[in-house]
């Protein structure tokens, strides 16, 4: 039977429907969407209100969506506080919660100490879980953290295989039937948020490899502009994922890009973080070495990893095509691992996280 | 127990239920648990209307009558939905509306205030009645209006049993020593109208205030001067009717020539089994015995209901007081009145189930 998880709401507008609770955003109904995705749990709203009129509370979920980490470090406390994340919580919600009835899950969409005022992950956790008060929290984020108030799942799953509410705009995507197969995909879409995005246009135009590869960029009339993820893939023998947060020295984290990869069974370059494929691989994931150089990963120069990453790009898009395709074939074993092991852990973490919120 | 689905715009994470389109004073939560106290009420956020299975009620309430003109159009012949743009429908959010085109819930009107004077029911009615899209509207009014979309009576248990809608209710343990009241009065907010502040003057010139409970604010001090420590400042209803043998009703729209309407006042008074002299519209008995209530003529001389004339009828009412607290035998002929009292009883709740029978298969769930 499926579970019902009973989410508390502040505001539920009779038009617009659920807004966010404590930060207003109006993500919060695709947030739920992703972390319990194709009806693994049936969520269900409820007014935070509406706890003045109960007699018997049941279980609650109070969610907090959270995208900008600058509020992060205002929201927790060492000890009992007037001023942390529990004190903002209407007061129903505060009783039920001291009373075990409500779970505050927090879910974070960007990796944490995003900012030089943000405290390390382990200061963080510390606090935590040092804080009875906040026995009831649970945090969802990009990071795998042992922790009792941390699960480790995959929040992104909407945008697994769309781009995600792009404010309500309904996306018209480039249409690819007349385009054979090309080597590999590029999701670069918002490149002007980063240098080392507008760095790779730049490489894919003077090394002519434009046509070697379904390059989406916005607003750009050499590339594609929108392209749909799943065709694509399914087109492109391996992907080029511009993660972003290429310069973070902080602890490492999972996106949904890396997670595109592992559910659509593609190899991947990875422009991203020093030292994230060693990441994945102490969560169990295998990377494409040899058959794809990774020094680039161990890189600590960001401008050296950058080169480096273009440097295997070029090799693998200018590779005679046999041993292209040979190449290619011998990552199946490596990507059909990482297939098994995304659903698995997925298929584990979602029971255990919809018993946590429930029991 | 069967389950009441309603539905609420504004459900404040910290405050609760706001009313639904219109501000009132009355309180739309403590309205439905009192009228509905067998019904298993759960409350439900409006957006989340298509979510709910089974029927649901959207609740509003009217205290205001200025309001009620706006909310309805005569319709008659099938109208295009753009007029809603005018109506109710244009208050409702749209989902809600939506839902309610399909057939799935009732717009649940109360109206707290009799209709006033020079306004037509029957006008009303016919609007109501003759618009097919106002089919699954209910009101609930004072008035006994013989129609599909009307509900008899709007008080409810909450309103009989206390004075206002702030939760207030004393056990009033003091009024044990006080066993030679023969009558009670529920005066409360007497400033508001001229013939509340006539009663408590007459009260007090004719050295009633120790012959009965009143109640007034302030215990009436601008009128009562040095003998306020005769009369109450709130009193439990229960207790209090229970501790005599007449109710005086200070109703309201004392001077008004609109219908008469059945408020909480008299609903008391069938409840608790109570005979009563009632200071209100002329006619209000008549129209009790028209719906089929019994008054209490011969023993109280009730010619007062025929007097048009509001000053006229005062006058009497004053007198017919003054005759029953000081005979001798008022304890005797207040006995003979039981019977009526417990005729009304029976017809009130006979009346009560009839109606709630008829609304709950139209907003219940099992």
């Amino acid at each position: 039977m499926t579970e019902t998880i009973k989410v508390l709401i502040d505001n539920i507008d009779p038009d617009k429907g659920v807004l966010g609770n404590i930060i207003k955003t109006d993500h919060t109904h695709y947030a739920l969407q992703s972390i319990f995705p194709n009806k693994t749990a049936n969520v269900e709203y409820h007014a935070s209100g509406s706890l003045h009129y109960i007699g018997k509370l049941d279980k609650y979920v109070y969610p907090i969506i959270m995208h900008n980490l600058t509020y992060i470090n205002f929201m927790f406390a060492v000890g009992d506080s007037d001023y942390d994340v529990i004190a903002l919580l209407p007061k129903e919600v505060k009783k039920a919660y001291f009373k075990n009835k409500v779970t505050v899950l927090i879910v974070i969409f960007e990796p944490l100490g995003g900012t030089h005022t943000s405290i390390d992950i382990k200061t963080f956790v510390k606090m935590i879980e040092n804080n009875p008060r906040y026995n009831n929290l649970l945090f969802l984020t990009l990071h795998y953290i042992d922790s009792p108030n941390f699960l480790f799942i995959n929040i992104l799953q909407d945008l697994m295989q769309d781009w995600g509410p792009l404010d309500g705009e309904s996306i018209r995507y480039d249409r690819l039937e007349n385009y054979d197969n090309r080597r590999f995909c590029c999701f670069l879409m918002n490149h002007a948020e980063t240098e080392e995005r507008d760095w790779l246009l730049k490489f894919f135009i003077s090394n002519d490899l434009i046509n070697k590869g379904f390059i989406s960029a916005t607003n750009d009339k050499l590339f594609f502009n929108h392209l749909d993820i799943v065709d694509t893939l399914n087109k492109s023998a391996i992907n080029i994922i511009p993660e972003g947060n290429f310069e973070r020295k902080l602890d490492h984290f999972m996106s949904e890009k890396v997670y595109r990869c592992f559910i659509n069974k593609k190899p991947f370059v990875y422009l991203g973080q020093h030292q994230s494929l060693k990441y994945m691989r102490s969560l169990g994931y295998k990377t494409f070495s040899p058959i794809i150089n990774e020094d680039y990963d161990e890189m600590e120069n960001d401008k050296l990893r950058f080169i480096e990453v273009c440097r295997q790009i070029k090799i693998l898009a200018n590779k005679p095509i046999e041993e292209f395709k040979n190449d290619m074939r011998k990552l199946e074993e490596i990507c059909e691992h990482n297939y098994k092991l995304f659903v698995s852990t997925q298929n584990a973490a979602i029971p255990k996280l919809i018993s946590r919120l429930t029991e | 127990m069967k389950q009441l689905k309603v539905l609420i715009d504004n459900i404040d994470a910290n405050t609760g239920i706001k009313n639904n389109i219109l501000p009132a004073v009355r309180r739309i939560e403590l309205i439905l648990e009192s009228r509905f106290p067998d019904l298993d009420i759960d409350y439900y956020p409006s957006y989340f209307v298509d979510k709910i299975e089974g029927k649901w009620i959207y609740p509003v309430v009217i205290s205001s009558l200025g309001y009620m003109h706006w909310l309805f159009q005569y319709q008659a012949g099938g109208i295009p939905a753009e007029i809603h743009q005018n109506d109710i429908f244009s208050l409702i959010p749209k989902k809600v509306k939506q839902s309610y085109d399909k057939g799935n819930g009732i717009i649940l009107i109360f109206i707290f205030e009799p209709f006033p004077m020079n306004s037509s029911i029957e006008n009303f009615k016919d609007i109501i009645e003759s618009s097919p899209v106002y089919k699954n509207i209910r009101i609930c009014t004072l008035h006994y209006i013989n129609s599909p979309n009307f509900i008899i009576g709007t008080c409810n248990n909450y309103s009989l049993d206390n004075y206002s809608t702030k939760g207030r209710k004393h056990k009033a343990k003091y009024l044990v020593e006080e066993s030679n009241r023969r009558f009670c009065c529920f005066l409360m907010n007497y400033q508001e109208s001229e013939e509340r502040k006539k009663l408590l003057l007459f009260f007090k010139k004719s050295d009633m205030l120790s012959r009965g409970f009143i109640t007034a604010k302030n215990k009436g001090k601008e009128i009562t001067q040095d003998k306020s420590n005769l009369i109450f400042d709130d009193l439990d209803i229960e207790d209090t009717l229970n501790k005599v043998s007449l109710n005086i009703i200070p109703e309201g729209d004392f001077n008004s020539l609109g219908i008469p309407y059945i408020s909480e006042k008299i609903c008391r008074c069938f409840k608790y089994k109570k005979p009563f002299i009632f200071l209100g519209r002329q006619g209000t008995l008549k129209y009790l015995h028209d719906i089929g209530y019994k008054t209490f003529d011969p023993i109280i001389n009730e010619t007062y209901d025929n007097i048009e004339n509001p000053n006229k009828r005062l006058m009497q009412i004053f007198r017919e007081i003054n005759r029953l607290i000081n005979n001798d035998s008022f304890d005797a002929r207040m006995e003979q009145l039981q019977n009526i009292c417990e005729y009304n009883h029976n017809l009130y709740n006979k009346i009560t189930d009839e109606t709630n029978k008829r609304l709950y298969k139209d907003i219940t769930n099992e």
